[in-house]
């Protein structure tokens, strides 16, 4: 390889042996770059290849099964969800329907104010109660009073010191009382020969029923967690 | 290895140990020719028929190459098919391998969301049941069990007239006393009172939830049992019933006790009342 | 000049022909072409040291095919053809290379 000092030949000599190790260098890189760039398997032997192709039918296989289970899983949880979902829904509207009856959400709806005046001061907790029955008896859904007490299941009506007191806090007269229901039934009611206004009538107060297509009730009742009566899950 | 090659050579080279390749550089076709040439001692005969002899045999040997490189140019199509359909198959195969893939992930996926759903769902539906149980209780809707106390009354006796018989006005003032007293749920003869449950006098009869009630009426109410009597007795409903009781002969029992159980009434559809939305 | 004129009939021969090989020689065909291979380089090699004998050529040319033809049949009789046909082509090709080596010596004196 050391070239011969001072001779011109021996330079010739190096330019043709790094003339063909270039063209080694050239073939070996081409070779391995095309062995590299082309498909994995279009280089390999025939039996590679069928063992390539039977390895992947395996794994199509395997993940076939995989699929297969999946579907079977996702089919279950999607029935599952939709009967779930079927059954919040029935839950939401039920709820929306306690919550209008507990009185814990405003309330709209037709129906009737009734204003009472009592100038004489001789009606009594008893004849509002009566009242309130009476619009009860006749489908009231939604009831509340002066437009602060909503009257629910256990609203009390007492006059300890002969001022009313609706579920312990005072109401003054003259009573407003803004009831949702059908309006029609609900003045009927009130007009009914014994009923409200004669009893209002006989006690020297007036009572004006006003129908309306949407009565407003915006009070609201505040339902306490039961410290005794426990839900027995029927 | 050009050289010649005698007996006592041959031997020597044996007798030292060979190794294989070395044997087949050796045993070259040249060496036979080399031992003819050495048997006839130079001369090369040249005649016709050692032409004729050459020429066959090299023609032989010309057909052989064609033939051979023919066959191997025909057997090289088919080969090359079988590997191209191998090769499509792989393909084919891949691609079915990779669709199944993307079919399994979007599934896990699915499954994953459906899973998540319903975890959401059991969790709305966890807070819903635990307000509908709680508002249940208030609206009446769901049967509570609990301490409290039993009320029960009676027409007074059929002497007294119509003084001595309940009126409605009478259960009102009693129900309205025992809300007063801090009853959390009441039933009268087992019926359970709602916010749409009216007691009325509809001919001779007390409805309730406008079902005929016949005397005695008990009233069950579930509420502190130590201090609903009490309570109840300092109502002006209560200091009602007991004059009713004194001047009437009308029946009027309070009586604690530890366990009271009262049904549901069923859930009624509201048909008027809806949500009002504030915006 | 005889030799190439016998080749290029042969070549011609086999082109035009278009024989077709019987399956059962298919293996054997491409060994029998390097055997052959083999002694027609080691002719050329007697050739141009002065020793060719056509008789030797022949003799030799049709053992090589033969003998390599049964070597392989044999193999194949054995279950290990693949491997003594690569063994067969393996020892050939070496002879091959050591022939091709003394005519190049001769030819380009190097």
């Amino acid at each position: 390889m050391t070239p011969p000092p001072g001779r011109s030949g021996g330079v010739r000599r190096q330019l043709v042996i790094g003339a063909l190790l270039a063209l080694l260098g050239f073939a070996g890189a081409t070779q391995i770059r095309s062995t590299h760039r082309t498909d994995s398997f279009e280089h390999q032997p025939r039996d590679n290849l069928v063992q390539l192709l039977d390895s992947l039918s395996a794994a199509a296989d395997r993940v076939q099964v995989q699929i297969t289970q999946l579907q079977h899983t996702r089919d279950d949880l999607s029935g599952t969800a939709k009967r779930r979902q079927t059954a919040l829904a029935v839950a939401r509207k039920r709820l929306e329907e306690l919550r209008l009856l507990a009185g814990t959400v405003p309330a709209q709806g037709p129906g009737v104010t009734i204003t009472i005046t009592d100038s004489r001061g001789g009606v009594t907790a008893a004849s509002i109660l009566d009242g309130i029955e009476e619009l009860r008896d006749a489908g009231a859904e939604a009831i509340e009073i002066n437009n602060h007490v909503r009257v629910v299941a256990s609203t009390s009506f007492t006059a300890p010191t002969g001022v009313l007191m609706v579920d312990g806090m005072q109401v003054r007269p003259p009573y407003v009382i803004d009831a949702i229901g059908s309006s029609h039934t609900l003045s009927e009611a009130v007009a009914f020969p014994g009923g409200l206004r004669d009893q209002v009538s006989a006690l020297g107060g007036t009572v004006s029923v006003k129908e309306a297509d949407e009565v407003h009730i915006d009070s609201l009742h505040r339902v306490q967690p039961p410290e005794y009566a426990q839900p027995t899950g029927g | 290895m050009t050289g010649s090659l005698g007996h006592d050579d041959r031997a020597d080279r044996r007798s030292v140990g060979q190794n294989l390749l070395t044997q087949i550089l050796d045993n070259s076709l040249e060496e036979d020719y080399r031992a003819v040439a050495e048997a006839r001692g130079g001369d090369s005969p040249s005649s016709r028929g050692s032409r004729l002899r050459l020429l066959g045999v090299v023609a032989v040997f010309g057909v052989l190459i064609s033939t051979s490189a023919v066959q191997t140019q025909q057997d090289r199509p088919q080969a090359l098919v079988e590997r191209a359909g191998l090769i499509s198959e792989i393909r084919a195969r891949q691609h079915r391998l990779d669709s199944l893939e993307t079919q399994l992930r979007t599934l896990q996926s699915d499954v994953a969301a459906l899973q998540t759903q319903a975890a959401q769902q059991s969790d709305v539906q966890a807070k819903l049941s635990g307000e509908v149980s709680t508002l249940g209780v208030a609206a009446g809707t769901a049967s509570v069990r609990g301490p409290g106390i039993v009320i029960t009354t009676d027409d007074g006796p059929s002497a007294a007239g119509s003084a001595g018989t309940i009126a409605d006005s009478d259960l009102q003032a009693l129900i309205n006393s025992l809300w007063a007293a801090g009853a959390e749920a009441i039933a009268v003869n087992g019926h359970r009172l709602t916010p749409l449950t009216a007691i009325r006098l509809a001919g001779q009869a007390i409805t309730v939830d406008y079902r005929s009630l016949r005397p005695p009426y008990v009233v069950q109410a579930i509420g502190n049992p130590n201090l609903l009597p009490s309570r109840l007795l300092q109502t002006q409903g209560g200091q009602l019933w007991l004059s009713l009781r004194a001047n009437f002969g009308i029946r009027f029992t309070v009586r604690a006790s530890n366990q009271i159980t009262l049904p549901g009434q069923a859930h009624v559809s509201l048909l008027w009342a809806r949500h009002r939305i504030r915006r | 000049m005889i030799a190439v004129i016998g080749l290029v009939i042969g070549i011609l021969a086999g082109l035009f022909l278009q024989l077709t090989v019987p399956t059962a020689l298919q293996p054997y065909l491409p060994i029998a072409v390097v055997a052959a291979l083999d002694a027609v380089f080691g002719a050329m090699r007697a050739h141009l040291d002065g020793i060719f004998d056509d008789r030797v050529f022949v003799i030799s040319f049709f053992s090589n095919v033969l003998i390599a033809a049964l070597i392989v049949y044999l193999g194949d009789q054995l279950g290990v053809g693949g491997q003594l046909s690569t063994g067969v082509v393996v020892v050939l090709g070496i002879r091959i290379f050591s022939n091709v080596a003394a005519i190049r010596r001769h030819v380009f004196r190097a």
